[in-house]
């Protein structure tokens, strides 16, 4: 970003060409980090995986590999555990600046090897930002222990942990080594296969970072699975990767041949292969004639800076397709999540909403008459069982209403109290109806039940009851009010007063209960006489029309009390959905720097806490900030009620949906397309660079990484010009005699323009493209328009 | 040898029982146990079986392990001929091959059934030597392996051999495959695996006991600390000794047949155990059961029924016994039992309803949760699956049917007429007969005096004429009665109330038991069985 600028072939347009790409990552990055991916979908786990992938990518490789385009090329030595890596990279150096041993694991904190004069490139957090830096050789001190398991990691800034995982926290040694050619970096990965799940992860993440793999495997474990569902990973993304087998034993040359067979099957034919054979150590090097092969090929790799930046350049191309492609998976996945999300609260508000039909009906049918209700207004109304008998043959209604005068003002209370209990008993058992439905269908769903819903969610919760009871209540004052409201503007004013408000409210309950989609009771015969009684009072006291509007407004308010209570149980359930949202993405758990165990000792530079570009600001996604692409898909009665808890909606699929990483990949692949067309095209296999006949052999070589030292002395000069070594590695002088390469060398010709990948892109881009950006690339390639057309 | 046989015997009879044991416990958990374990289980069991049939003289020991760790060499070093052939060219082995060392023809045929069984058609028939009858020793293609077929075939193997000699090398003993994949799930298995850890030549001695012991180390994270672990070379022969004599060994003893199938079994059922959970107090349930038993006499509407039995009660004793001149009036009022449709006379249980209101939404609601409360604290603390599938059992929607048959059901004494009713009728009768005759001399001497014929006058006791007399008494006498069989026929009507009430509750309290507390203890019951007949086949 800094020094690297006044390089040659950086100039003009290509800058604002690659900040165009930096700042359509950027957005991308900050895209798949708000996305999460908190529900078992089918798709989830990959998409998890992917997600972090992603990030890791971004983080570790593209954004500091585009914002710094002269950095180091970073070698990372990959490999089994066991393979010897340690030993090949000390043998490599001349040095001992990693500790091989017998025990399995054996690297346990990644060991970086640079120029001195390279340092700058590794000690900031430009690249590995969650790794701790620790720098000074140790050639053959042990490794520093390994931190416990499961502490968590601080060594950075809180706002530079990308993405709420629990890695071990990890440090990463610097180890400065005048034998390396400027502008090279070796990288000394832990295993990819070992026990230590810290480190499979490690070594993964480490080599997604790499501009060039050197894989290390052994006669003995060259087929095994583990290792080649890593290389498969890496022919997909086009990782330039080399490959040593080491230990290959006198008359097993065969293997390496098999080797290739295999990797040609797996479109990485091109590799380079270096045969290692099993030796004893001198001085716990390898002999110089068999890593000169690999010395060799990586001074040439890594000294030539056109060589250098083919590589680099073909590993970051292949990257950066490769990203653009998963986000294109992780926006499917996130299309599912949504779709899951709102399956599954539809599943609750189906249920609930089934649980406040059927309230609505039972309190409406006239069927809450036929049992206490009934006896208790009947007492009320001062009718034994004489008048019932008179009632149900004669109906004399008028001697009923003066029993009614006559009745004991006292028992109106009762009729409350039962009303009250049996409200309560429809409400309860309709909501634990619902929860257990609920219940089972998210049981029954893989998502559901990967909420983890414990067995309590089946019933309704604990505090429905004393709520119940307290809507139940402010219902009935509800009612009281509503009379005497509408009592107090009425020419009944009278007779409310004589019949006494509680009297009229318990008439007004009565008839509620019993009016079925606008009739009356009496209507529709209900019970008899008694709603018929209660009906005769309310019109005696309000009126016709107003006895129907207040039953009307009295169930209304019953409804909306209850829709109320119906909500807050529902929440339950949805508000499992918002919290998993919640975890996955908003909240990235805190760094607690302070009470970390971690050993600090070798640590001499952390990482600076700034970085200092947009990426980490996108990270406060605010809860609940968006909730339109689920409100949309919420169940019918969204909008009915009260209840702040439907309103809240995940955070985390506000932003990060679908949609917008679709959004983001195209505009990566748009940026990168124009990123492309400004340079040459890359070589279609970089790492096939001649090492024979006097090319970089002896002088050749030499001539190479002087070049370099030239090119880039501007910038080393002003911190000691004079000290600049020629780095050297161990044997890179020596001539060869087997060629690493499948094939013959081809000549030098200018690699062939890779048209097909092009143009994939810009038909996508076509595809897409809106008038306002449609000129910014008219000629970048004709025949990719003409295949649109 | 015979003795051995014997123990041999002995010790396959108890791993049937177990096998017996595990297969009931999965019988009894069918319908909560999760599937995986099931599928596991019974795969346990039936190849316990299957492998009970074959013959348990031989012990199967196999040599597995990763690409090029030399599991052929060792066969070969220990088969004592070059029966496998090496190579560097990974992956090697393809398919498994046996080495049997069996003298008798007999026992060989046996182990050729037993090798039939692992489909290991590669055999070779070996001179036993003193200690090593009855072994059969196989080379198991790489478990690691990039040629999928060789890791299925590998992973049928080591599934069925007797003994496990895991080969590592210096170079993947730490191998995430080996661990996580094959070691982890042997846990509890320590006593027929064996780690060996081959190629040791290549290490320094310092390097050998570091090695080794970061083997143990890792060996016993996997759940096998007890397992040996040996050091081997096959090319300087170092350990050869060791490992031959462990194999010998463990196939003189014929234990190790037993001993995997057992660890399996164990293993198995250990899993139906844990799922099951730890067994709970069974309180007494009663205090529980009567609430839901009155939940449902509510629910029922037994209040309904017995007001109206006392109300038919206290009207046919009106009837009976009231003043027969106003006896009348009671008839205006129809029997509140007959309202009902309970009274016996006029209906036959079985086929006709009650007229009880029907449940109202109130009712069904208390009943549901009733029924709802019950199972939940019968169910407390057992594990969820179980839960689930007991309230799917326990269905409460046939129960406003069955309880209102229970109340047809209930004898509720519609008919009965106590004994003092006709006495106390006879007593009123009587009454109202003095009464008659009274009003009638009256009426009499009333009519003599009307037409004014003379009247001879009533004769009389202490100066009261007797047809007044007899009139007062009469009407005294009826109203006095009348007063006082209300007041009996109260008490009678509140004891005939009482019974109702507790035949109805005994009535409905058997459709409780029948509709929700048998099931729910019958899922109980197959909960505990499950969960002891886990706890027999993993002790």
């Amino acid at each position: 970003m800094t020094d690297g600028s006044t390089h040659g072939h950086q100039v003009g347009d290509d800058d604002h060409v690659v900040a165009d790409l930096v700042s359509s990552l950027t957005d991308l990055r900050s895209t798949i980090h708000q996305t999460g991916f908190p529900l078992e979908t089918l798709t989830a786990p990959r998409a998890r995986v992917e997600r972090t992938r992603a990030l890791d990518q971004l983080d570790d490789y593209l954004l500091p590999r585009l914002r710094s385009q002269d950095a180091p090329m970073l070698v990372v030595v990959g490999g089994s555990t066991g393979a010897g890596k340690s030993t090949l990279v000390n043998s490599i150096l001349g040095e001992k600046v990693t500790a091989p041993g017998a025990l399995r694991p054996t690297t346990r904190s990644p060991v970086l090897v640079h120029h001195p004069l390279d340092t700058d490139w590794f000690t900031s957090d430009r690249i590995f930002p969650h790794l701790a830096r620790e720098t000074g050789a140790s050639p053959s001190g042990p490794p520093p222990p390994p931190p416990p398991h499961g502490a968590s990691g601080p060594g950075r800034s809180p706002d530079r942990r990308p993405h709420g995982d629990d890695r071990p926290s990890r440090s990463l040694r610097l180890v400065p080594s005048e034998a390396l050619p400027r502008g090279l970096a070796i990288l000394d990965a832990p295993d990819v296969d070992s026990v230590v799940v810290g480190n499979r992860e490690l070594a993964a993440q480490l080599l997604a970072a790499a501009d060039l793999w050197l894989f290390v495997t052994t006669a003995a474990r060259y087929a095994d699975a583990v290792p080649w569902e890593l290389l498969d990973e890496g022919a997909s993304r086009r990782a330039q990767v080399a490959i040593v087998v080491d230990r290959i034993d006198p008359g097993a040359e065969i293997v390496a041949d098999h080797l290739r067979e295999m990797l040609g099957a797996r479109g990485l034919g091109e590799a380079p292969v270096f045969v290692v054979r099993e030796t004893s150590l001198v001085d716990g090097l390898l002999p110089v004639g068999l890593v000169a092969p690999v010395s060799r090929w990586l001074t040439a790799v890594g000294s030539d800076v056109s060589a250098r930046d083919a590589v680099v350049a073909a590993t970051r191309d292949g990257v950066i397709d490769d990203l653009a492609g998963r986000a294109l998976v992780l926006a499917d996945a996130a299309d599912a999540q949504v779709a899951v999300a709102s399956a599954l609260r539809r599943t609750v508000h189906r249920a609930y909403d089934e649980a406040a039909r059927e309230i609505s009906i039972s309190t409406s049918d006239g069927s809450m008459l036929r049992g206490e209700v009934l006896a208790r207004w009947q007492d009320f109304v001062g009718t034994g069982e004489f008048m019932r008998g008179v009632e149900e043959r004669i109906g004399r209604v008028r001697d009923a209403v003066s029993g009614f005068f006559r009745g004991r003002p006292g028992s109106a209370p009762k009729v409350a109290v039962a009303i009250s209990s049996t409200l309560e008993a429809i409400v309860f058992d309709a909501a634990d109806r619902a929860a257990e439905r609920t219940y089972t269908a998210w049981q029954d769903d893989t998502a559901g039940a990967a909420l983890g819903p414990s067995l309590d969610l089946s019933r309704a919760s604990a505090a429905l009851r004393t709520d119940l009871a307290e809507q139940v209540r402010g219902w009935q004052g509800d009612v009281l009010a509503l009379v005497s409201d509408r009592g107090a503007s009425k020419r009944g004013r009278a007779r409310v007063l004589a019949v006494g408000v509680n009297g009229i409210g318990a008439a007004l309950m009565i008839v509620v209960f019993a009016s079925t989609g606008g009739l009356t009771g009496a209507e529709v015969g209900i019970a008899g006489g008694s709603v018929l009684l209660a009906q005769r009072l309310l019109e005696a006291v309000f009126g016709d029309e107003a006895v129907r509007a207040l039953a009307r407004d009295a169930h209304e308010l019953l409804t909306s009390r209850v829709r109320v209570l119906l909500d807050a149980e529902a929440a339950r359930f949805t508000s499992r959905i918002d919290t998993a949202f919640g975890d996955a993405t908003g909240a990235a758990p805190t760094v607690d720097g302070e009470t970390s165990t971690r050993p600090v000792a070798h640590a001499s530079t952390h990482a600076a806490p700034s970085h200092g570009t947009g990426t980490t600001g996108s990270s406060t996604a605010a809860p609940a900030a968006e909730s339109t692409t689920d409100s949309t898909t919420d169940g019918p009665g969204t909008s009915r009620g009260g209840s702040g808890a439907r309103t809240a909606a995940p955070s985390g699929l506000g932003r990060g949906s679908g949609p917008e990483l679709r959004a983001g990949a195209y505009a990566v692949q748009r940026a990168a397309a124009l990123e492309r067309a400004g340079r040459a095209a890359p070589a279609a296999h970089p790492t096939t660079v001649p090492l024979d006949g006097g090319g970089v052999g002896g002088m050749g070589g030499m001539g190479g990484m002087s070049g370099l030292v030239a090119g880039t002395s501007g910038a080393a000069g002003a911190d000691g010009g004079d000290r600049v070594r020629v780095g050297r590695l161990r044997g890179a002088d020596l001539e060869i005699v087997d060629s690493p390469y499948a094939a013959p060398v081809p000549p030098p010709t200018p690699p062939p323009v890779r048209r097909g990948m092009l143009s994939r892109f810009l038909n996508r881009r076509t595809d897409r493209q809106d008038p306002a950006t449609g000129s910014s690339a008219p000629d970048l390639a004709p025949d990719a328009r003409e295949g649109t057309r | 040898m015979r003795a051995l046989a014997t123990s041999g015997r002995r010790r396959s009879e108890a791993l049937t029982l177990r096998v017996q044991a595990l297969e009931s416990a999965l019988v009894a958990g069918r319908g909560w146990l999760d599937g995986p374990t099931v599928e596991r289980g019974e795969q346990v069991a039936a190849h316990a079986r299957a492998r009970l049939d074959q013959s348990v003289d031989h012990t199967v020991v196999a040599l597995a392990g990763s690409t090029g760790s030399g599991k052929s060499s060792i066969f070969n070093v220990l088969a004592g001929h070059d029966l496998a052939t090496p190579g560097v060219r990974r992956p090697t082995t393809s398919r498994a091959m046996a080495a049997v060392w069996e003298a008798d023809p007999q026992g060989a045929r046996e182990a050729s059934r037993l090798l039939d069984w692992l489909d290991v058609p590669l055999r070779t028939v070996l001179e036993p030597g003193a200690d090593n009858q009855g072994l059969v020793l196989l080379d198991l293609p790489d478990h690691d392996s990039v040629v999928v077929e060789h890791r299925v075939r590998s992973d049928l193997l080591v599934d069925r051999a007797d003994l496990l000699v895991w080969v590592v090398d210096p170079q993947k003993y730490a191998d995430a495959v080996l661990h996580e994949q094959y070691l982890r799930p042997l846990a509890g298995h320590a006593g027929v695996v064996v780690l060996v850890l081959n190629q040791i030549d290549r290490l320094s001695h310092v390097d050998q006991l570091q090695c080794l012991a970061d083997l143990r180390r890792l060996a016993a994270q996997d759940g096998l600390g007890s397992c040996p672990v040996i050091g081997l070379s096959a090319v300087t022969g170092q350990g050869v000794g060791e490992l031959r004599s462990l194999v010998a060994s463990a196939a003189a003893a014929r234990e190790a047949a037993t001993s995997r199938l057992l660890a399996d079994v164990r293993a198995a059922a250990e899993r139906v155990s844990q799922e099951c959970g730890p067994a709970r107090d069974v309180r007494n349930r009663a205090a529980a059961r009567d609430e839901l038993t009155t939940a449902l006499l509510h629910a029922a509407r037994a209040d309904v029924v017995v007001d109206a039995v006392r109300g038919s009660s206290l009207l046919r004793a009106r009837a009976a016994t009231g003043w027969p001149l106003t006896r009348w009036v009671g008839r205006w009022r129809s029997d509140p039992l007959r309202r009902l449709n309970l009274l016996r006379r006029d209906v036959r249980t079985e086929l006709s309803r009650t007229s009880l209101p029907p449940m109202d939404a109130a009712m069904a609601a208390k009943t549901h949760t009733a029924v709802r409360e019950y199972v939940d604290g019968a169910s407390a603390g057992a594990p969820a699956p179980w839960v689930l599938a007991t309230r799917a059992l326990v269905r409460d929607d046939g129960l406003p049917d069955a309880l209102d048959q229970a109340v047809a059901r209930t004898e509720l004494d519609g008919e009965r007429r106590p004994r003092w009713w006709s006495v106390a009728s006879a007593v009123q009768w009587a009454a109202v007969a003095v009464l008659l005759v009274g009003v009638l001399w009256l009426a009499g001497l009333a009519v003599l005096s009307f037409i004014q014929l003379p009247v001879a006058s009533s004769p009389d006791i202490e100066g009261y004429p007797i047809p007044t007399l007899l009139v007062v008494v009469g009407l005294l006498l009826g109203v006095i009665l009348a007063l006082l069989a209300r007041l009996l026929s109260y008490v009678g009507a509140n004891r005939a109330a009482r019974r109702a009430d507790r035949r109805l509750r005994v009535q409905v309290s058997a459709v409780a038991s029948l509709s929700v507390v048998e099931p729910v203890e019958a899922q109980r019951h197959l909960l505990d069985e499950c969960r002891a007949a886990a706890a027999l086949a993993a002790r």
